[in-house]
Order: structure tokens, then sequence, then C-alpha cells
């Protein structure tokens, strides 16, 4: 056993890293994927950097509960894209953590998509998109495939 | 070989005999050639090789950062990471001094692991997880390797996690950090860390207030209630009981500044609460029957002090506290620069108060010094005639 403490850290080290890795992939295991319609205003640019900042209209509109940290869950909309489904001030299972001021809600970790270098050729010029989003019930995100959508 | 001219020249004066010679001699070149065994150091070439390629490596990893899949870019840290243990590891018997540095870097390379991890898949609200995380691997490390160091990241790591968590902290959270602390409060023998310890519970306990939606404004002064938990549970290593005064001591100022605030004026206290609080102090008190936290008790008084908004009824409170204080530690005969420091503060708090509106600025400041000269004279005085009385 001596001999093996020096080593114990590093062995618990790699055990969160991997544990954290792995309950990002079990967010799409195990979580629900909902379909959101984002906007931004300034289209893709791979120069300032791989990310892109998203907005959602399904966000926005009064909610019943005070500004600063709320938790929130989604639901399908009418129109096929998710909405916002429940807010509380006070977390509860499932919820998302997120932000609400100027009757605007906000998901922190939504609001910048990481573009991969396939999706890169697609969005180049649009401003209107479709993304998936894992949910999982613990209250972690997982926003993958991003596609561009025809604004009339 | 000048041992050899040494000893021959010696032998030639009659210093010393045949065979203690040989024995010196054979002696000396034993010994030379175990040096040079063990100062046997790589060519210079080889090291700036070494760094060369180490840093075009950098380079190369660093321009094709994006193109590298996520999984690949956490098991090179990763990699790096678990390096650097086994470099502690390997330079152990042989260059001690660096053991330490290897597992610091062991420290960086985890945090850099989890921000690769965090920014990778965009999980920028999880930031607080990080720091708590950093915090409890310095525990961790501090407990393993036993390094004054560790406790400092320690502690850097406990001051981030807490400031980070007072926008929302869940309860999973709240109940990692107090199993870190209390680790780290009562595994570490070491009177540094359990006072960086106690900071980290005050910090938890102010922020499980703001989990728990508490609405008064005593909640730190509850905390420092609670605080007392420990010294029930740890009463034989109390030697940090300075701490619930120096609390205290910050906590009145605090309290003194905001009483004329809208923060604390505009919502006056429940009578019930401030009684109950004010109760709570006092016991604490007759409870442990330590000199230094009958003052703390005194904080009795600042929750029905708050009834008044002018603040002037806290303000003549304090002042006699911080007098009463500074003339009790010196009858004592006990250290009086830290009672003199609150006694100083209380009195620019008092005066910026409630004379920075009233006066002209270049004589406000100039009124400002001379209070500190005439009060830091007088500490002069004292302490020369105190001197005087002991000789």
């Amino acid at each position: 056993m001596k001999r093996m403490t020096p080593w114990l850290l590093p062995i618990i080290q790699v055990l969160i890293a991997v544990g954290f890795v792995l309950l990002v992939y079990a967010v799409s295991w195990f979580g629900q994927t909902y379909t959101f319609k984002a906007t931004t205003y300034e289209p893709y640019d791979p120069f300032f950097g791989d990310s892109i900042y998203l907005e959602y209209d399904t966000f926005r509109g009064r909610q019943d509960v005070e500004s600063g940290t709320v938790y929130v869950t989604f639901k399908d909309g009418e129109d096929g894209y998710a909405t916002v489904d429940r807010v509380n001030s006070r977390p509860f299972f499932g919820g998302i953590r997120a932000n609400y001021f100027d009757r605007q809600v906000y998901v922190d970790d939504l609001s910048s998509y990481r573009v991969t270098d396939e999706e890169a050729e697609v969005i180049r010029g649009a401003k209107t998109f479709e993304v998936e989003v894992d949910i999982a019930p613990w209250g972690m995100v997982r926003a993958h495939d991003l596609r561009p959508i025809e604004t009339e | 070989m000048s041992i050899d001219n040494k000893v021959r020249e010696w032998k030639e004066a009659g210093l010393l005999d045949d065979a203690t010679g040989q024995r010196l001699v054979a002696y000396e070149h034993e010994r030379l050639a175990l040096r040079e065994k063990s100062e046997h150091k790589p060519p210079i070439l080889v090291i700036i090789g070494s760094i060369l390629l180490a840093l075009s490596l950098f380079s190369f990893v660093a321009a094709n950062w994006q193109a590298i899949p996520d999984l690949l870019k956490v098991a090179i840290f990763l990699v790096f990471m678990v390096g650097m243990y086994v470099a502690a590891e390997q330079v152990k018997t042989r260059a001690p001094r660096f053991v330490t540095l290897f597992r610091v870097f062991g420290i960086v390379f985890f945090v850099a692991t989890m921000i690769v991890i965090f920014t990778t898949y965009n999980l920028t609200s999880q930031v607080p997880l990080l720091f708590w995380l950093m915090f409890g691997v310095a525990v961790l490390h501090k407990l393993i390797y036993q390094h004054p160091i560790f406790t400092f990241i320690a502690a850097l790591g406990g001051f981030l996690a807490i400031t980070n968590s007072f926008q929302g902290i869940g309860l999973t959270l709240i109940l990692l950090g107090l199993i870190i602390t209390w680790a780290w409060f009562h595994f570490v023998d070491n009177e540094l860390d359990r006072i960086f310890a106690w900071f980290s519970f005050y910090g938890l306990i102010v922020i499980i207030g703001q989990y728990a939606n508490y609405e008064g404004r005593f909640w730190p002064l509850w905390a420092l209630v609670i605080m007392h938990v420990l010294f029930v549970i740890y009463r034989e290593r109390a030697q940090w009981n300075y701490l619930y005064l120096f609390v205290a001591a910050v906590l009145s100022i605090g309290y003194l500044i905001n009483a004329t605030e809208g923060w604390l004026s505009q919502r006056p206290p429940s009578v019930i609460e401030a009684t109950v609080l004010s109760a709570a102090l006092v016991a604490m008190y007759l409870l442990h029957r330590r000199a230094e936290l009958m003052w703390v008790s005194l904080l009795a008084v600042i929750p029905f002090s708050l009834y008044d908004d002018s603040g002037i009824l806290l303000a003549i409170f304090l002042e006699v506290v911080a007098l009463g204080y500074l003339v009790w530690q010196d009858h004592q005969r006990k250290p009086i620069v830290l009672a003199f420091i609150y006694f100083l503060v209380v009195q620019m708090t008092i005066y910026f108060i409630y004379v920075w509106d009233r006066l002209d600025i270049s004589l406000f400041f100039l009124i400002g010094a001379l209070i500190v000269f005439g009060l830091s004279l007088a500490l002069w005085w004292r302490s020369r005639t105190r001197g005087d009385v002991r000789t």
C-alpha cells in the first residue's frame, strides 16, 4: 500500500477527467433530444475562432419568475421546435440552469456552439439554423448537428 | 593527480607511512570515480536538442489544435499530467528538490485537462465545479504529499470555488465542498491549513444561506454563530479562536459602513430574529468561556443598532468597544498592534461616513492624515513608556 500511495492522485485525477468525458457522452446516451431554432447576428467566421453565437427566439417572452438564475425544462412546440416548458427559481430534477433577465431566458451552454469542420462549409453565410440538443435529466446539455434553414 | 603528489610529499616529509599513504590514495581515487559516475550529465547538445524537439512538438500540436479529435485532445493533456507524476517519482532519489515542482505541474495539468474538457464540450456553466475540483485535488495533494505549497494551492482553489459559487450552487456541490473542507480541517495537522479551512467553512456557510434563500440581513452573523460548532467538536485544538475575533472585527466594520446605506436600513430586521441572534451570540460566550469570545459576543448589539437609520448608535458603540479592547489588551500586557489597527480602522470608517460629504476633499484628507498621525504618535508613545516600565 505504501508503494502505491504516490500513484493514488494521478489515478484519481485520470478517473475524474475520464468520468467527466463519459458524463458528457452520457448526455447523448440517456438524454432527450429536442430541435431548437436558432439565429445569429453574425455568420460564422473561422477567422474569429471555432464558435458561433446563437440566439433562440423561443426563449423570449415574459416568465413568471424573478430575474436572475433560473432552472428550465423544454417541450416540443407546435411548429416542431422546442420551447420553454417550466421555469422556476429553485432547482428541480431535470431543470437546466439558465439566466433570466430582460424577458429572455439565456442558457449559457447553448449560447455558443462549437462548429465542426464538416459543418463549417455548410453553414457559411447562414443566419438561421436548426440545432439538435440532447438534454440529460441531471441538467447537462449537449448541442450538436447545426444546419442552416432557408428563411423566406 | 594532485592527491598522489601530495601523498608523496607527505611521505617524503615523514608525515605518513607507506601503508597509510597507499590507503589514502586508493580512497581518494575510489571517491573520485564514484563522483564522476553520479555526476554523469547528458551532453549540452542533447539538452538543447530535446528542448527544441519539445518546442516543435508543442507548436505542431498548437497549430493543428482544431483538427485534433476531441478525445485525443483530452488524452494528450492526461498523458502530460501522468507524465509529471511519473517524473516526480523518477527524480525522487536523484534530485529531491524537483519532486514538488513536478507534482505542482501535475495539478496544473489536471486543471488544464479539465479546461480542455470544458471548452471542447462547451460546458461554460460548470466552471464553479472546475474550481471545486481544483480545491479537492489540492487538499488531497496536501494530505498525501504534505508539502506547504499545496496549502496555498488549496487556499487559492477554495477561494476561487467559493467566490464563483455565490451566483448559484447546487446541493451536490455544497456537500462536496463541506466534505473537502472538513477533510482539510480534520486530517491536516497544521495551523495554517486549519486557518484556511476555517475560512472555507465560513464561506460555505455564507453560500448555504444564499442557497436557502435567506432574506434577512444577518446571515454573516449567523454564520459566525454556526462556526462555533467547530469549537464544540475540536475544543482541544482551538488555537484558532482569534479567527472569530478577526471575522467579528471585519463584520462590525462591514455593518457600520452599511448601516447608513439602503441595503440595511430599507428593511428593518424582525425583532424575533434580532433577539434570537443576540441571545445566540451571548450564549456562545457563556458556553465556551474564552476571554476572546467575550468580544465576539458584543456583536449581539448589532441587530438592534440597525433600527437606528443614522447609524450613530452603532458608531458610538463600536468606538467604545474598540477603545475598550485596546485598553484591555494593554492592561493584559498582550500585543496591542492589532487592537490598535482595529481602533484606527473604526476611527477612519466613522470619519469617512460622517465627514466625507461635509468637507472639501483636500481638507478631508488633511484632517484624516492628522488623525492617523496623532493616533500613531500616541501608540508610539505608549509602547515607549511600556518598554520603560519593563526595563
